[in-house]
C-alpha cells in the first residue's frame, strides 16, 4: 500500500487506513450515518486519520463535510455509527468568531481557568506566534478580517491541542490575506505537530496543504488521495496539475 | 457649524418664551391660568428661600428610587431566570405577558386599598411600573444572543458558569440597558400618577397644595423639575450605556 502514498495521480488510497501509516489514530469514524429531519446528510462515512497528518475534506457546498467536522467537534449530536476522536481538540470557524465584548487576550484564553496575569501572558505568547502581538488589549472590532482569523489561530493553538478541526478557515478572506494565512497554518503545523482535518471547497488550497485529500459527495467520502510532494509547495508546481485537474473533474468542474 | 446649527435649533424655543412671556405681559393670557416664564422663575426663588423646595425633591427621587430599585431588581432578576431556564419561561411567562397588558397605572384604585395612602403604595406603584421594561428587555437580549457565540462557548468547553459570565451577561447589556432606560421613565410617570392621588411631601404635594391656592406658577415649576429629573436620569443611563459598551463598534464613530 506504501506506494499508493506516492502516487499523485486520482488512485485511490484505501479510505479506512491512510496506507501501512503506523502512527496511532487520533480520529477514528465508522458507519457513520446523519440525519436532518428525514433528510440523510451522511450516509456510511468511514475515516481514520492518524496523529500529526493533516488530512483536507473536499466537496461541494451541501455534500456534508462540514457536518461531519461538527459532528467531531461534538455540534452535532444523534448520530448513528462510531465517532472515536482525541478529546483535546480546538475548532477553528470560518468567521473568526471572537467574542465581541472581550479584548484579544480574553478571547485567546476564553474559557481558560488561572490567574489574570497568567492567562494573559499565556495569551501574548500565542500571538506572538501567529504575528499579532501588539494587539494583545485591542477589542475585536478593530482588527480586519486576517487579523481577526490570526487571534482565531492564537486561540486553537493555546492549549498545544491534539487535533484541529478547520472549517474553512480561509474562506471569507480575500486572495493575498489568504495566501499569508496558509503559510502560517503550516508553521504552525510543523512546530505543534497536531492532527488536522481542513475543510475547504478550495481544490487548490487543499494541495498545498494537505497529506491527503478526501474528496466528499452525496454524504459519503468519494475517493481520497495522497499528497506527498514535499513542502512548502508551490502552487505552479506542474507536479500538482494533474491531482488538481482529476479531483476538478471529480467535482464536476472539468478544467479547460 | 455646529455652533450655528445650535444657534439655529434654539431659535424657535427662545421665540416661544419671549412670545409666552410677551404674551402674558401684555395682558393676552390670563395671569390666573398661564403663568408667564418670569412667575415660574420667581416661583422657584420663592420655594427655595420657604426651604421646601430641594427636600421635596430629594423626598420624590427617594420614591423613585426605592421603587425602581425593587422593581428594576425584581424584573431584571425574572428576566435573566427566565432567559436562561426554559423551565421557569414555561411556567412564568405567559402569566406575566397576561398581568402585563394591564396598564400598571389602572391598578392604583386596588393599591390604595391594599397598601392605604401612606408611601408603601406610591412605591408598590413605581415598582410594579419598573418591572415590565427591565423584565422584557432583559429576557429578549438574553435570548437575541448570538447563537455562533453559544457554538463557539461548546467548543470552547466553557462551564455553564463560564458561558453565562463570558458570553450571556455582557452580550445581553445593551439591552438590558435599554431596558433600564425605559424603567427609569415608568418608574418617573408612575410616581407623579401616585404622587397626584394623595401626598404630604415631595413634587406631587407642592403641586397639590397650589392647586389648591391656584398658584399656576408653582405648578408649572413642578412640572419644570418633573421634566428636569427625567433628563438627568436619562443622560446618566446613557453615559452608563456609554462606559459599558466600550466594545461596541457604535462606540468608535
Amino acid at each position: 500500500m506504501a506506494s499508493q502514498r506516492a502516487n499523485l495521480k486520482l488512485a485511490p488510497a484505501p479510505l479506512a487506513h491512510g496506507g501501512a501509516d503506523a502512527r496511532p489514530l487520533a480520529v477514528d469514524v465508522r458507519d457513520l450515518r446523519k440525519a436532518f429531519s428525514g433528510r440523510t446528510v451522511l450516509k456510511d462515512v468511514n475515516l481514520a486519520i492518524h496523529q500529526g497528518e493533516f488530512v483536507a475534506l473536499v466537496g461541494r457546498s451541501g455534500c456534508g463535510k462540514s457536518t461531519l467536522l461538527r459532528i467531531l467537534s461534538g455540534l452535532e449530536a444523534d448520530v448513528t455509527g462510531s465517532v472515536t476522536s482525541d478529546p483535546s481538540f480546538s475548532y477553528v470557524f470560518q468567521d473568526a468568531r471572537l467574542v465581541p465584548w472581550r479584548r484579544v487576550w480574553e478571547n485567546i484564553t476564553l474559557g481558560d481557568k488561572g490567574s489574570k496575569a497568567d492567562r494573559r501572558t499565556r495569551a501574548k505568547a500565542a500571538l506572538e506566534e501567529v504575528g499579532l502581538s501588539a494587539r494583545l488589549d485591542d477589542f475585536p472590532v478593530t482588527l480586519s478580517g486576517g487579523e481577526a482569523q490570526r487571534v482565531a489561530f492564537a486561540r486553537a493553538i493555546l492549549n498545544e491541542p491534539k487535533v484541529l478541526l478547520l472549517d474553512e478557515p480561509f474562506g471569507a478572506l480575500d486572495a493575498l490575506t489568504r495566501m499569508q494565512m496558509q503559510a502560517l497554518l503550516m508553521a504552525l503545523h510543523r512546530r505543534h505537530g497536531f492532527t488536522a482535518l481542513f475543510v475547504t471547497h478550495d481544490v487548490e488550497e487543499a494541495i498545498l496543504l494537505a497529506d491527503r485529500i478526501l474528496v466528499m459527495a452525496e454524504g459519503r467520502i468519494a475517493s481520497a488521495h495522497d499528497v506527498s510532494l514535499p513542502r512548502p509547495r508551490q502552487r505552479t508546481n506542474p507536479k500538482l496539475l494533474p491531482l488538481r485537474r482529476g479531483l476538478l473533474s471529480e467535482l464536476g468542474v472539468p478544467d479547460e | 457649524m455646529k455652533g450655528a446649527s445650535l444657534a439655529a435649533r434654539a431659535a424657535v424655543p427662545v421665540a416661544l418664551l419671549v412670545a409666552w412671556q410677551a404674551a402674558v405681559g401684555a395682558g393676552l393670557l390670563s395671569k390666573d391660568w398661564f403663568s408667564s416664564p418670569a412667575g415660574v422663575v420667581q416661583a422657584f426663588r420663592e420655594l427655595n428661600d420657604q426651604g421646601i423646595l430641594w427636600g421635596s425633591v430629594a423626598v420624590s427621587l427617594g420614591r423613585a428610587f426605592l421603587g425602581l430599585f425593587l422593581g428594576g431588581l425584581a424584573g431584571l432578576a425574572t428576566g435573566i431566570a427566565v432567559g436562561l431556564l426554559r423551565g421557569a419561561e414555561t411556567a412564568l411567562d405567559a402569566t406575566i405577558q397576561m398581568v402585563r397588558t394591564l396598564p400598571h397605572l389602572a391598578l392604583v384604585p386596588l393599591f390604595l386599598i391594599w397598601f392605604g395612602i401612606g408611601e408603601e403604595s406610591k412605591v408598590a406603584l413605581v415598582a410594579l411600573g419598573s418591572f415590565f421594561p427591565l423584565y422584557l428587555n432583559t429576557f429578549k437580549a438574553i435570548r437575541g444572543i448570538d447563537p455562533k457565540l453559544i457554538e463557539l462557548a461548546k467548543v470552547q468547553k466553557l462551564s455553564r458558569f463560564q458561558l453565562i459570565r463570558e458570553i450571556i451577561l455582557p452580550g445581553a447589556m445593551p439591552g438590558i440597558l435599554v431596558g433600564l432606560r425605559y424603567s427609569l421613565g415608568t418608574a418617573w410617570l408612575s410616581l407623579i400618577v401616585a404622587e397626584q392621588l394623595n401626598a404630604q411631601s415631595g413634587i406631587g404635594f407642592l403641586t397639590m397644595q397650589a392647586r389648591m391656592f391656584a398658584q399656576t406658577s408653582v405648578i408649572m415649576a413642578c412640572l419644570c423639575l418633573y421634566a428636569l429629573v427625567g433628563i438627568l436620569a436619562d443622560v446618566l443611563v446613557r453615559s452608563l450605556e456609554k462606559s459599558a459598551l466600550k466594545w461596541h463598534p457604535s462606540a468608535r464613530t
